[in-house]
């Protein structure tokens, strides 16, 4: 999930709106020009912490009767899987609701529903998310349930084994997808031996998977004092508060809460090239990337302002080039994702075989050209109206603010960083996009993975370098 | 937050017991007017945040596009962002992602939209755009060939490089449907996609559309009278143009069980997809059939998943409801499926599944449901019809759409009442009467070897 907001102080609003003529292109005389900007909206999050040191942030919104919950437990994601269990993060979340001390799987699914709602759990790399979605006068009961599986999810041996069997089939599917095995092997080239190279459980994590080990897991993960709890939207706040005093308060952490993760390893200063051979394939899924800035790096809001521009919308450059001038894909992008410790910059297409190092070529040259000159006055300001038309977008969406509160916290943000966003986007100039361009941007320091039919890959890549292959 | 919204328009909500369903009573405001040339504008006010959702629908799509030429309503659609005579390539999105805006559009059977969103500082000049692009295209050899080649990359990553490829979709609809316009492969065949021409661009836009062929939504920072007034600045002076007699689409539910058995060169685990004909105009069974389909399909307390993925283990995951795969029911104008869509194990025969799937629903048609449960899958539905309103980007689209295939903007309000009067005894009817083997087409799809099975 990318940005979200709202909160903070009086925000004024986006840039001023760009309309005027550009060096590119005259616009349409009779296009009518843009209106005055009206002020963003400024909720208010209600903070508190209970006795046991589990955060509780509540956002009153009015409007349709739902409401988003969404509990964070720092820490307890991927990178903290042990070595020998990479990837049971996956596992944990996948059955942390299947039962409890006095609650089946199915009651959990069935009280939930009679509110509108469905409990998930999910895991990142910093985190575990426990959310939950439904009717708003339903939130005291979401946190019932949710608190129940918190503090005594009791992972019954039927529902382990049965879990365990269907995730090693549900890996056998993701593995017939050209993305998973893109996404695989470039955590995999980037990272090392760093957690964050995990992307999913092994095989023989899931097979050596027992319920003892995720009963210790759960013990060791789920800390009130390294957790968050967020609501967003209608909700009678005396019966929340009240729900979250009774179901939570109690909640104590248990056994030694997993270690600090280090800092994500420095990119190489090379390019490397990468083959994953997947047979019967069509297309070339390309992936190319390097660890970049993360939120709290002063590089950060450059590095995502140029990422808007070379190919993070629908009138980036990449997307203009590759798509609206040469047809040679459907839905290319770039990607900022930004962990606690390290972001991951990255541009992705898919494109038919026989075009693979024409397209190479022109994204080597649209990463290049960010380093080499500034963007022009047009590119800088649409780049940032966009962004921030995308923060009031997200804003919107209960699930959407509450998610991007609990990972903001997750990566160390204060509530505050939310409403800044759009101001701190605003601040970025020309030079400092080209600074970024210059810092993240070369295409000769990216690794690069290549998904598709081997031999006809091997020699569209031939003419950038030798080629690494990968097996799946 | 200034709340706007919420107080003068949606203050009718009711105190809600813990665990109850909400008593009817929460209403989005809802203004039409038709302007003189059949342009139809349906504005809901949410003063919430200063933005606006827009989304202008055209009654075309797969159904209505022409024989030999499948997959055309969805390439005209991209053609439409291709730039006009006075608006060039490049300019729609340069102006609404320079307003802070985002853009997008999508082709089903029954309609084609076109959706944005942005600060209402846009509102001008993205309704500007939009006439201007109802007013006339260029039709240009240039881009008609790039689109050409971006569909079938489209294609490609979605059908051709892709386990499953769709085919519980278009596989599906393709033995479960007699007549062409139901039936056919709505993403097209690369040879009639190649063989579009200019000509056919120029024509269908020509016949469908007009004004008087569209309907647009507008949710958000507005007032209806304001965007009335603007609505007759832009689009007042475009001609009505005359819409080609609509093809007869109606299909009875079939009368002997259909299957399918493919090979699937990328899958490494098998899938089954199964459909029940679902006629047109079929009042409220209608209703009641998307109620079964959630007591069937949605989340984790549904029947099939309690039976299926659970229980009896036969399944890894199971998806579906009335009008799946596409997101609604509620954005249908013609014959379609209950469908249900999902991974089996391995070692598990299709039989096995389809069986276990047909007892659930045989129990309901049966003895029905306890009340208790019907209660449960109504919450769940009100709680998930919101969320699909929540952005005013999707909430425009669900009026426009709904003003659109059914006439009436205002369905928005009188959907979750239709929903909250469906009975148990309406589910045991509908069950016995739609979701029979005789009226059930199955498409079994397993893993087949790497050589040739999959075709460019």
């Amino acid at each position: 999930m990318r940005k979200t907001g709202t909160f903070a102080a009086t925000l004024t609003l986006l840039v001023a709106p760009w309309l005027a003529a550009s060096e590119k292109q005259p616009l349409p005389k009779e296009l009518p020009p843009f209106g005055a900007d009206r002020p963003l909206p400024v909720p208010q999050i209600a903070q508190s912490t209970l006795p046991n040191g589990l955060g509780i942030w509540l956002v009153k919104r009015s409007g349709f009767p739902r409401a988003a919950v969404v509990l964070a437990v720092r820490g307890a994601g991927t990178a903290a899987d042990p070595k020998d269990a990479e990837g049971i993060t996956e596992l944990l979340a996948d059955t942390l609701t299947e039962g409890t001390a006095t609650r089946s799987s199915r009651a959990i699914a069935e009280e939930l529903q009679a509110v509108g709602a469905e409990l998930n759990a999910s895991g990142g790399a910093d985190a575990l998310y426990v959310t939950a979605g439904g009717l708003g006068a339903g939130v005291p009961k979401v946190l019932e349930v949710m608190a129940d599986v918190v503090r005594n999810a009791s992972f019954p041996a039927a529902e382990v084994e049965l879990a365990k069997g269907n995730a090693l089939q549900g890996l056998q599917a993701r593995e017939s997808t050209p993305e998973f095995l893109a996404q695989k092997a470039l955590a995999s080239a980037i990272y090392g031996e760093h957690p964050y190279h995990i992307v999913a459980p092994t095989a023989k994590t899931l097979e050596a998977a027992t319920a003892a080990q995720l009963k210790q897991e759960h013990a060791r993960r789920f800390q009130p004092g390294h957790s968050l709890l967020v609501v967003v939207g209608e909700f009678d706040a005396a019966a929340v508060q009240a729900a979250l005093t009774r179901h939570f308060g109690p909640w104590r952490g248990t056994g030694q809460a997993p270690a600090d993760v280090p800092p994500a390893p420095a990119t190489p200063g090379v390019r490397r090239l990468l083959v994953t051979p997947r047979a019967g394939s069509v297309q070339s899924q390309i992936v190319m990337g390097r660890t970049a800035a993360t939120v709290t790096d002063p590089d950060y809001y450059p590095l995502l302002v140029a990422n808007t521009i070379c190919a993070g919308s629908f009138g980036s450059r990449l997307v203009e080039n590759i798509r609206e001038d040469k047809g040679y894909t459907y839905s290319p992008g770039g990607d900022l994702t930004a962990r606690a410790k390290g972001g991951l910059l990255s541009l992705r297409a898919e494109v038919r075989t026989e075009v693979t190092a024409a397209t190479l070529t022109e994204m080597f040259y649209e990463l290049d050209r960010m380093g080499a000159t500034a963007p022009s006055d047009e590119e800088l300001s649409r780049a940032k109206r966009y962004q921030g038309g995308l923060y009031l977008l997200r804003n919107q969406i209960q699930g959407s603010v509450a998610q991007t509160l609990a990972s903001n916290w997750v990566r160390g943000l204060p509530p505050e960083a939310l409403g800044e966003f759009v101001s701190k986007v605003n601040a970025v100039s020309a030079d400092q996009v080209r600074a970024a361009g210059r810092a993240y941007f070369p295409s000769s320091r990216q690794t690069v993975v290549v998904v598709g039919d081997e031999a006809p890959v091997k020699a569209e890549l031939a003419q950038f370098g030798e080629a690494t292959v990968v097996k799946p | 937050m200034r709340g706007l919204i919420a107080a003068a328009v949606f203050g009718l909500l009711p105190t809600m017991s813990l665990g109850a369903a909400p008593a009817p009573g929460f209403k989005i405001p809802v203004a039409a007017k038709k302007l003189a040339n059949g342009l139809t504008i349906v504005v809901s006010e949410d003063h919430s945040a200063p933005t606006f959702g827009i989304s202008t629908v055209f009654h075309v799509g797969f159904r209505l596009e022409p024989k030999g030429r499948t997959g055309f309503a969805h390439l005209f659609e991209h053609m439409m962002f291709e730039g006009t005579p006075i608006a060039p390539k490049g300019t729609l999105t340069r102006v609404i992602e320079g307003g802070g805006g985002v853009l997008n559009g999508s082709t089903r059977n029954d309609y084609t939209n076109y959706i944005a969103s942005a600060p209402v500082s846009a509102l001008d000049a993205i309704l500007w755009l939009e006439a201007d692009r109802m007013k006339h295209l260029d039709f240009s050899l240039k881009n008609l060939k790039n689109q050409q080649e971006v569909v079938k990359e489209e294609i490609r990553v979605n059908v051709k490089n892709r386990p499953y490829g769709l085919f519980f979709w278009t596989d599906l609809v393709g033995k479960a449907f007699d007549r062409w316009e139901n039936n056919h492969d709505g993403y097209g065949s690369f040879e009639d996609l190649d063989a579009a021409s200019l000509e056919d661009v120029e024509a269908f836009f020509g016949s469908y559309y007009g004004p008087n062929n569209a309907v647009i939504g507008i949710v958000g920072d507005v007032t209806p009278a304001d965007v009335f007034a603007k609505a007759e600045t832009y689009f007042g002076a475009l001609p009505a143009r005359a819409t080609p007699a609509k093809a007869e689409i109606a299909e009875p539910p079939n009368g002997a069980e259909r299957s399918l058995a493919q090979g699937d060169a990328l899958a490494r685990v098998p899938a089954v997809a199964v459909g029940y004909k679902v006629p047109m105009g079929i009042g409220k069974d209608y209703v009641a059939l998307v109620v079964l389909g959630d007591v069937l399909l949605n989340g984790d307390a549904s029947r099939l998943y309690q039976g299926l993925v659970k229980g009896r283990e036969l399944m890894l995951q199971v998806q579906g409801g009335l009008n799946f795969p596409f997101e609604s029911p509620w954005r249908n104008a013609g014959p379609t499926l209950l469908a249900y869509f999902g991974l089996y194990k391995p070692g598990t025969e299709v039989k096995a599944v389809v069986d276990a799937a047909q007892a659930q629903i045989d129990s309901i048609a049966a003895s029905g449901v306890p009340p208790a449960e019907l209660a449960r899958v109504k919450s769940k539905m009100r709680a998930d019809f919101y969320a699909g309103l929540e952005l005013p980007i999707d909430r425009a689209d669900a009026l426009a759409l709904a003003q659109l295939l059914m006439g009436d903007g205002n369905a928005l309000n009188t959907i979750p009442v239709e929903i909250d009067a469906v009975t148990v005894a309406d589910l045991k009817r509908v069950a016995s009467k739609y979701l029979v083997v005789a009226n059930r087409t199955v498409v079994d799809r397993k893993p087949a070897p790497a050589e040739g099975a999959k075709k460019e």
